[in-house]
């Protein structure tokens, strides 16, 4: 399933389950991305679109919002780590709710 | 050089966000610097930050109305705070203002202290990031802009110093969420510095929005080319049109002697 995240935090997640990661909204963490890179953004997806943008819990949200308005494309947040969401309790929470949200997307 | 960063659609919602700040903050800094009040930005900023943490503490969605509320209902006290001390303390008034920044910063991390999704929050606020700005975004900033300034040119700020507290709170709070807070500082302070000498009240604001439309739009564009981070760009740029307006505004007042083309002087720098 194609992807786009906010920075490369799913690497082993992408290993996983095979998600395959298009782009990145902030390639270098804390640095707001320049035009250039949201132009060539704009193009990777136009041409290849992805299912959805990841992001976690913690981040701002106002990247992923601008991204959708342009592209369509759905945000999803995955827990990321144990408490990231009401179902992430624990460690096989946050598998099952990781797991589940990303097939609610894949339907 | 790279005329891939050169998106009208990336650029254009931005540089709209840029001539909006502009349009209030020019009056606004003008003011702040004749008060000598200049970090109040700072407090302000800060103030309506520690009621959006609230907001989030309290549970209220993001970009929603109850934390839009919380903001402006924070900015505001805090602005009326301001102005109570300006009354009372006035030859402290900028060591309170530091004083009451600093306190709004950390009374926020204490807030925070246990909450994992408010740091990010605070530093979004702080840095900004305009080329997130939509077109959407910007109508009710728009109206609430011009309600703003409909208010500046009609009540007399001047001598109704809490109109200026009142509008200054609802300006930054609203500038601070789109642009973040060193644009909004660099929005208020640098056009202000630039038109400083200008004798007339309608002369500095034509040089205030001057030195703001051209850093907005030389600095955006520099980024662009330059594949840089477009808010740091527009700082560095809003300080060169400055030093520009300043220095056209310096050779134009020059004494008549100072050059053999007197002419040049403009006729209405004579009329004064």
């Amino acid at each position: 399933m194609p992807i786009v995240v906010y920075h490369r935090g799913w690497t082993y997640l992408n290993h996983w389950l095979g998600l395959k990661e298009l782009a990145e909204l902030e390639p270098l963490p804390g640095v707001p991305p320049t035009s250039s890179h949201l132009s060539a953004l704009l193009q990777t997806l136009k041409a290849q679109p992805a299912k959805a943008i990841i992001r976690a819990p913690y981040q701002d949200p106002r990247p992923v919002q601008w991204l959708h308005a342009r592209t369509g494309i759905a945000e999803l947040v995955l827990p990321f780590t144990v408490g990231g969401n009401e179902q992430a309790g624990d460690l096989f929470g946050l598998f099952d709710s990781t797991l589940q949200l990303l097939l609610g997307v894949n339907q | 050089m790279n005329l891939d960063g050169l998106d009208a659609a990336i650029l254009l919602p931005a540089l709209a966000a840029g001539a909006l700040v502009v349009a209030t903050h020019v009056p606004l800094g003008l003011q702040v610097l004749k008060r000598g009040i200049i970090f109040i930005d700072l407090a302000i900023a800060q103030i309506a930050g520690l009621g959006v943490l609230l907001a989030t503490v309290m549970g209220f969605e993001d970009s929603g109305w109850g934390l839009q509320l919380t903001a402006f209902a924070a900015a505001l006290i805090g602005a009326l705070l301001l102005y109570g001390c300006e009354r009372r303390w006035p030859q402290v008034l900028e060591a309170v203002i530091g004083s009451v920044f600093v306190l709004a910063a950390s009374a926020g991390i204490l807030l925070l202290a246990h909450n994992p999704h408010g740091g990010e929050h605070l530093k979004d606020l702080l840095v900004g990031q305009i080329l997130w700005v939509g077109f959407d975004q910007l109508p009710p900033v728009a109206g609430l802009y011009a309600a703003v300034l409909v208010a500046w040119f009609t009540l007399d700020v001047e001598r109704r110093p809490i109109a200026f507290y009142v509008l200054f709170a609802l300006s930054v709070t609203a500038s601070v969420q789109l642009v973040g807070v060193y644009l909004v500082f660099a929005s208020l302070i640098l056009p202000a510095l630039a038109a400083r000498r200008r004798r007339t009240r309608s002369r500095a604001l034509l040089a205030g929005y001057a030195t703001g439309i051209l850093g907005y739009v030389g600095g955006l564009l520099l980024a662009a080319l330059g594949d840089l981070p477009a808010g740091a760009v527009v700082v560095w740029a809003l300080l060169v049109s400055a030093l520009l307006v300043a220095g056209s505004g310096a050779w134009r007042r020059r004494p008549a002697g100072a050059s053999s083309s007197g002419s040049a002087q403009s006729p209405t720098d004579v009329v004064e």
